[in-house]
């Protein structure tokens, strides 16, 4: 074979040989292209937009996300079978295709994890609407009611700490009238066994008080609320009940047992009474009680009582004093208490609020037991706003309340000393006996409050360089510092400790983030939710620490500091 | 510029001004965090957001984009009722941001400002849902949110009557 054959042959295969790796290229680098494409159409719905200005600068694709292989069709047979709420949620953050195959289920499976952080902003009768929509948004709604605190809008006094973060909504059932007591059985009962209180709270609060001391009548009432609770009452978590004028003494420790699952309890004594019938009553809620595996709280509300609201809290506690983890009451109700006594009753409390305190309060509760070891993270001492002259017992020492705190320094999370806002008593002003000078004795003894992180003080409950100095030297953590401003949005003593720019609180205590000004209104004698502004330390190192001049002054304050002064002084008059 | 990169569950990276960024608590945090475990100051961080896909991550950077000059609203805002002041964050922009919106995608944007930390975002979507609600009967509710009703026997009539008593105080 001649050779030119050979090498035409030679040239021939190569020249096929180079065909086929240009049309191999050709054909991987079209692939590679549609591959491209197909990634780059999966974000096209993100990255055909054109507006990138500054900040957001540009998006591209860094992760090779390969589809499961597999037909459309059959992922949406396996995605129909995901139903939990989470699962839904990571499944169409997963793939895009996943995401399209699960798009018309969206409002209905997420709606688990969207419903609490929009729920806040449906008034009452949206809310309830909600209701209507499913079965499972019934019980998302019903979820919601069952968790809300007790806590109303609206009162006649004051409640300090309801501005802390607490949310109100109330919602609940309540019967008021004998015609309603009457009626609610019976436009219940078809519907038995399932549970007629979406928030599973209930306010017993049958008006009139009283029935003109017709006893027939109170013993119609008695009749009706055991029928009430005898039928229905299982179903409660929470019971706010009001004691009707001379109802029978064993009437409330009767409907206890039919209240097993109750585990916040509220009850009010809207009445004066005789010594005689709060000693049987007395009796009665001693040696009558049942067992109540759940009650974790007891509220104890005696706006006028003397005389029956200290037997009653000595039964409760005495019945239930090692479960209770919040207790609430007047200070006066701790009177029948001997020494000691409550020391091994409340061993689990870690929330207590007692109303109208004194310093026999303070010495009964915290000084006096001095084996007692309190394990409280939230305190709140409440103080009459105005101290009568005339009763000797009514004094409150500046002493006195710092020696009653001092014994719970080391757990106490959120402490509050406020005047209590009651409409009757507006217009006095407390101020404690003692100035700085004179309290400098107890001052130096005080323990460190490691864990505490909130500090509500009313504004004009003590001198400010004692605030500071308890700051300062014994709040070593504190964050949230609370001027409680009552009617007086621009009470000048609270505007110095909010926000002037000589306020020294941000030095003297570097873990404090937030100070805050609460204040009230008044509308037709109703005391009005609260009015916040609050300051960060952000605000207050850019408002007034940031910016300094040559001299190291900061000149932004120095700027301002006339027209401040001038609208303080507005503001003050 | 100081830039950040955000990554989406599904893969897809933008590249974000830090100061863009700080506005969301949640990637401020995770920039302060790299900060300090990083030893080279220069280094450019890069943040993973796995439960939220990019066509949502987008709109919530656009979002910040076009807030980027507000005051940042403090994260506990109004904690009377848990819920900030919409009102006083809602312009005409963001109002024809979320109006093309499909309530599938306001739902997913709530979950994400919630996850990042983004108060205003957060404040109007949610107002957007309660306006879906507040004012409609149960079946506009119900065709808003694409739902059908799943009572069965008297369920409806017993939840009526539930209702009623518990506005009747």
């Amino acid at each position: 074979m001649p050779v030119t054959s050979v090498l035409h042959y030679v040239a021939l295969f190569g020249l096929i040989a180079l065909l086929i790796f240009l049309l191999t290229f050709t054909f991987k680098f079209i692939e590679w292209l549609v591959e491209k494409w197909k990634r780059k159409r999966v974000y096209s719905k993100v990255d055909s937009r054109g507006d990138l200005e500054v900040g957001l600068i540009s998006s591209v694709i860094c992760d090779k996300h390969e589809y499961p292989s597999l037909p459309l069709e059959l992922w949406f047979e396996i995605l129909e079978h995901v139903n939990n709420p989470q699962d839904f949620l990571s499944c169409i953050n997963t793939f895009p295709v996943w995401n399209r195959v699960l798009g018309h289920r969206k409002t209905k499976e997420l709606i688990s994890l969207v419903f609490p952080h929009f729920e806040k902003y449906l008034d009452t009768p949206s809310l309830l609407q909600c209701r209507l929509v499913s079965t499972h948004w019934k019980s998302l709604v019903d979820d919601t009611l069952g968790k809300d605190e007790e806590i109303p809008t609206k009162s006649s006094t004051y409640s300090p700490g309801n501005f802390l973060g607490s949310r109100s909504r109330p919602v609940g059932n309540k019967i008021s009238s004998i015609e309603q007591l009457q009626r609610f059985p019976l436009e219940m009962e078809p519907f038995i066994p399932s549970n007629p209180f979406p928030s599973r709270n209930l306010q017993i609060s049958v008006s009139p008080l009283d029935f003109d001391a017709d006893e027939d009548l109170i013993d119609y009432y008695g009749t009706l609320v055991t029928q009430l609770v005898t039928t229905f009452g299982h179903h409660l978590h929470k019971l706010n009940y009001t004691m009707k004028v001379y109802e029978p003494s064993s009437l409330f420790p009767q409907l206890l047992h039919f209240l097993p699952n109750v585990q916040h309890l509220t009850f009010t004594i809207p009445f004066l009474c005789t010594a005689n019938y709060a000693e049987v009553v007395g009796q009665a809620y001693q040696n009558r009680m049942p067992s109540m595996p759940c009650l974790k709280s007891f509220h104890l509300n005696t706006p006028e009582d003397q005389h029956l609201a200290p037997k009653i809290l000595k039964a409760f506690l005495q019945n239930y004093g090692d479960r209770l983890e919040t207790l609430t009451s007047y200070g006066g109700a701790f009177g029948s208490f001997e020494r000691d006594e409550n020391s091994s009753l409340l061993p689990t409390c870690k929330n207590l609020t007692v109303g109208l305190v004194d310093d026999d309060t303070c010495r009964r509760l915290f000084i006096e037991p001095r084996r007692f070891t309190w394990n409280l993270s939230r305190l709140c001492l409440l103080f009459p706003r105005k101290i009568d002259s005339n009763l000797q017992g009514g004094k409150v020492k500046l002493e006195s309340i710092l020696r009653g705190i001092n014994p719970v320094a080391a757990t106490l999370e959120e402490l509050q000393l406020c005047l209590n806002w009651r409409l009757k008593e507006w217009g006095t002003p407390l101020y404690l006996e003692e100035r700085k000078e004179e309290a400098k004795g107890i001052l130096g003894e005080m323990s460190k409050f490691p864990k505490l992180k909130t500090l509500v003080i009313s504004d004009d409950f003590m001198e400010v360089a004692i605030v500071q100095q308890l700051v300062q030297e014994n709040f070593v953590g504190l964050e949230r510092f609370v001027i409680d401003m009552g009617i007086y949005d621009e009470y000048f003593r609270g505007r110095r400790m909010y926000e002037d720019e000589e306020n020294p609180l941000w030095k003297l205590r570097p873990t404090l983030k937030i100070i805050e000004r609460v204040s009230l209104t008044v509308e037709d004698g109703v005391v009005e939710i609260q009015q916040i502004k609050q300051c960060s330390r952000e605000q207050y190192e850019v408002r007034w620490g940031k910016v300094k001049n040559g001299n190291g002054k900061s000149w932004k304050s120095s700027r301002i500091r006339g027209s401040h002064t001038v609208s303080r002084v507005i503001n003050m008059f | 510029m100081a830039l950040v990169r955000v990554i989406s569950s599904d893969g897809a990276a933008f590249l974000v001004s830090q100061r863009l960024a700080k506005r969301s608590g949640k990637l401020k945090t995770e920039i302060e965090t790299f900060r300090k475990s990083s030893d080279n100051s220069e280094a450019q961080p890069e943040i993973r957001i796995v439960t939220i896909r990019a066509e949502i991550l987008r709109l919530v950077l656009q979002w910040l984009q076009q807030h980027q000059n507000d005051p940042v609203l403090p994260a506990n805002q109004n904690e009377q009722d848990g819920r900030g002041d919409a009102e006083m964050g809602q312009s005409q922009w963001d109002r024809d941001f979320l109006a093309p919106m499909d309530l599938g995608i306001v739902m997913e944007l709530i979950l994400a400002a919630n996850h990042l930390e983004v108060k205003g975002l957060l404040d109007i979507t949610c107002k957007l849902v309660e306006s879906k609600i507040t004012g409609r009967t149960v079946d506009e509710i119900r065709t808003a949110f694409k739902l059908k009703s799943d009572f069965k026997g008297n369920e409806e009539e017993q939840t009526r009557l539930e209702n009623r008593w518990c506005v009747e105080n």
